[in-house]
């Protein structure tokens, strides 16, 4: 049993890692000096591991405000002579591509790793946009693992790759990677790591246009070199032997590996761990003598595009088959590759279910995820959304990327649109200008010092009519609880969040603590009459800690807090609690729609008192609500 | 392989005993891939985490491929039953935790247990919340059902006796990780007096196939 910072003296044996960890891993045998991210699923533990052993190593890693800054950050590092990583989700690197596509044009002169932790199937994201491209769009190379082990490798290779050509890299992995935990064969870290450069001053990182023209010829030249170094890249593989060919990039190979096993099929695979450019002349020598070539990979052609363009350029003639066996959408799995394979060879599938699910007709209602237990974000929703029915209020709820998106769902219904971080404010721009209703914004303090900032800005200058609310639990809750500037630490001051709007121009300011759904009520109107006369932005701070961090918090000094409960004799039954404050703790279990309280669910937080409208809802036994108030904060 | 599916609903400790059953079959020199869900969808929603050991290189297992079902919630049970084979085994925590949805309707608890049953050849529920809250952990469910499947994997020689208590008894802070140690004792010898060798000789061949 060990957490991965247990793991910095241990040089060899195998271990059982997660695959953003096996990435860290990788980063600090390979010699990092400098990493930064703002965390992301599927990509955040991989800054959160090295964070961890930062101190002990000595090296720089740092939560950056967001992915174009925690770009520059790493960039620089890698300018200044300092090996760097710099992680991201796929989405981030929209944010970081201004300064991606200037840094193919200038080079480093270090090692310069991005990590792109693609999530196909969107189980944590807006889209499932395939960021390979993102190495065609800017001439950057993009490389792939297919699970954690050779993620280790990897990372540590392009490392390398890097360094030697003195040109970014990508290393593009995907959710089924990065969250899968597998065996990662350690090897020795580097001690001490390079941590500090120097910057050679050279006209080519000023990219004037005079300055980026020659660049780009120099960039050109570094690309013919890009393409003759991955015909050597040993994560390329040609294995087995037969007729028949099957391309298998990144995480697909997992997956085609066991498929190939099922169908009982006689094939080569060419395994690439070089995604964009493929190797050329071995991919010439793998389709030498075969009958038919099949490329099996996830999401959008990438590889297919270019193994279809050197086939026609050389003239080869083959059966060739795709995306048109494998379709577009959503991760692979070992069925869906299947299928594939048996509709390409005509070959029955194995893995059809004859028998479909039986169930037995019963009904399985879904689960989506929820506000937990103690969430400061439930009543402040609850709260508003009670607000709007009573009023009769029009309104347009502008939402934004954070766990307050859990709001789209009953009973609150408070997130009418959700475009990208920042998006809440800056839609509202536009929707003020053009409607009558209330629009609100909800943005969490992580995503506003993200994204948010710019955009409330705008709204100042600009005169945009909107109610703000900033959700301020003081942490990037969602990934898990990476420090946001919100966030006061031993060593960083939080910055505060009324002074920044303030000082941007803000005259409606409130700061109110969401459990009190009084203070709620009040500021909500005070707001809406201010917007509608002055016409002018208004923000409302709804401060309180991440419940999860409460918890935490309280478990450290020992305090276990007894589940709330419901005194039957005293419930009228009227489903406020289970259907519109909707706490997962509370159920309509008990006799004539009474409410329960599942002792297992109940953290204690004492939320749910003050929203009874008979004051049924009872504080831990043993503990009177005064007190409570002071331990659940 | 064995293709072990661990359902439930996100807070459960799910990953905790996946990851738990990951050291222990490292260490019984299994290689091991485990699939996690991370992220928003976890806050309190349906969670799958696949775990496979053996000569295995896909994370994910194949609707109606799994062996072993671990559930930690009955409806999470029956939602996930397409993973299962006819002949698989099933160690079910037996507690219903409403979805948080206004005015959802949820079938009967018996309704949904002998669902379940009726899908799965060896289905054994048990009532691990109840004896977690009585032992004052109310999140120590896991711990249970990890003991009922930890005894089975030691007869069976998959993993080495001893190493999932050792692992268990590690989980949390010290008055916890007594409870926990209770909890995982007691699921442990639950399977003694409901798990017979023909169960325990099946888990041993699916370990020998090479085909999900």
């Amino acid at each position: 049993m060990y957490k991965f910072k247990d793991l910095v003296r241990v040089e060899k044996g195998k271990v059982l890692l997660l695959g953003n960890e096996a990435i860290a891993r990788g980063a600090l045998e390979g010699g990092i000096g400098v990493a930064s991210a703002y965390p992301g699923t599927p990509s955040s533990e991989i800054v959160g591991s090295l964070i961890a052993v930062s101190k002990e190593l000595g090296i720089y890693v740092e939560w950056s405000i967001n992915e174009k800054v925690a770009f520059e950050v790493a960039y620089a590092a890698a300018i200044a002579g300092v090996r760097s990583l710099v992680a991201m989700k796929h989405v981030g690197l929209n944010v970081a591509a201004d300064p991606l596509m200037s840094s193919a044009y200038t080079g480093v002169n270090e090692g310069f790793v991005i990590v792109s932790a693609d999530d196909p199937s969107m189980w944590s994201s807006q889209n499932e946009q395939d960021n390979r491209f993102y190495g065609m769009h800017a001439h950057i190379p993009v490389f792939e693992p297919y699970g954690p082990g050779e993620a280790k490798e990897l990372t540590k290779y392009t490392l390398e790759f890097s360094s030697k050509i003195k040109h970014p890299v990508i290393l593009r992995t995907t959710t089924r990677i990065s969250h899968t935990r597998g065996v990662v064969e350690l090897g020795p870290i580097p001690r001490p790591p390079k941590l500090k450069g120097k910057f050679e001053r050279d006209l080519k990182y000023s990219l004037v246009p005079a300055v980026a023209r020659e660049n780009k010829l120099a960039l050109l030249k570094r690309w013919e070199k890009i393409r003759e170094e991955v015909e050597g890249c040993p994560f390329n593989i040609l294995e087995g032997d037969g007729r028949h060919l099957i391309i298998a990039p990144g995480a697909a190979y997992s997956h085609v590996k066991e498929a190939v096993k099922v169908l009982n099929i006689k094939a080569r695979i060419l395994k690439l761990g070089s995604v964009y450019p493929i190797p050329e002349r071995k991919l010439l020598k793998a389709i030498n003598g075969v009958d038919d070539v099949i490329i099996i990979e996830e999401l959008d052609p990438v590889v297919e595009l270019q193994v279809r363009s050197i086939l026609h350029r050389m003239n080869v003639t083959l059966r060739t088959g795709g995306k048109d066996f494998v379709g577009y959408p959503f991760e692979l799995n070992i069925e869906r590759v299947v299928s594939a394979l048996s509709k390409f060879y005509d070959l029955p599938n194995p893995l059809v279910q004859i028998e479909p699910d039986d169930g037995s007709g019963i009904k399985i209602p879904t689960r989506p995820p929820t506000f937990c237990p103690g969430c400061p974000y439930r009543p402040l929703f609850f709260e508003i959304r009670k607000y709007i029915n009573k009023e009769r209020l029009a309104y347009i709820a502008s939402g934004d990327i954070g766990c307050y998106a859990l709001s789209i769902n009953e009973p609150y219904r408070l997130q009418d649109l959700i475009v990208e971080m920042g998006g809440s404010i800056g839609m509202a721009n536009g929707l003020s200008k053009v409607t009558n209703d209330v629009v609100f914004s909800f943005i969490g303090d992580s995503t506003f010092f993200h994204a948010g900032l710019p955009a409330l800005a705008n709204a100042v200058y600009n005169r945009s009519p909107q109610v703000v609310v900033i959700l301020d639990n003081q942490v990037t809750a969602m990934t898990g609880h990476q420090p946001s500037p919100s966030t006061a630490m031993k060593d960083k001051k939080a910055i505060i969040i009324e002074d920044v709007v303030k000082g941007l121009g803000i005259e409606f300011v409130r700061v109110i603590d969401p459990f009190k759904i009084d203070e709620v009520r009040r500021s909500i109107n005070e707001a809406i009459k201010y917007v509608k006369e002055k016409r002018m932005p208004a923000v409302i701070i709804a401060r309180r800690k991440c419940a999860l961090v409460t918890l935490r918090e309280l478990r450290r000094m020992g305090v276990v807090l007894k589940p709330c409960y419901v005194e039957q004799e005293e419930c009228i039954g009227c489903g406020t609690c289970y259907n519109w404050f909707a706490c997962p703790a509370i159920t309509k279990m008990g006799k004539n729609n009474k409410a329960v309280i599942d002792p297992s669910l109940c953290v204690g937080c004492g939320a749910c008192i003050s929203v009874c409208p008979v004051n049924a809802i009872k504080p831990p036994k043993g503990m009177e609500l005064r007190k409570l108030r002071d331990v659940w904060r | 392989m064995l293709n072990i599916v661990i359902v439930g609903v996100g807070g459960q400790g799910l990953l905790s005993i996946a990851q738990l059953i990951g050291w222990a079959s490292l260490e019984s020199e299994l290689n091991v891939l485990i699939a996690e869900t991370h992220g928003l969808s976890q806050r309190g929603g349906s969670v799958i985490v696949h775990v496979r050991l053996g000569d295995v290189t896909s994370p994910l297992i194949p609707t109606g491929r799994a062996n072993i079902m671990l559930a930690l919630e009955i409806l999470e049970a029956a939602r996930y039953i397409k993973y299962m084979r006819k002949d698989s085994l099933a160690i079910i925590n037996r507690k219903l935790i409403k979805p948080n949805i206004p005015g959802v309707k949820v079938e009967g608890e018996e309704n949904i247990v002998s669902t379940i049953r009726s899908r799965v050849r060896h289905a054994y529920f048990i009532d691990a919340t109840a004896k977690a809250l009585k032992e004052g952990n109310p999140v120590g469910a896991n711990m249970v059902v990890l003991g009922f499947l930890g005894n089975i994997l030691e007869r069976a020689s998959i993993l080495r006796e001893g190493l999932l208590r050792r692992y268990a008894e590690k989980i949390g802070r010290s008055d916890l990780a007594i409870v926990n140690k209770r909890l995982y004792e007691w699921g442990y010898s639950l399977a003694d007096e409901e798990i017979d060798s023909e169960v325990v000789n099946a888990v041993k061949t699916w370990l020998l196939k090479e085909i999900p």
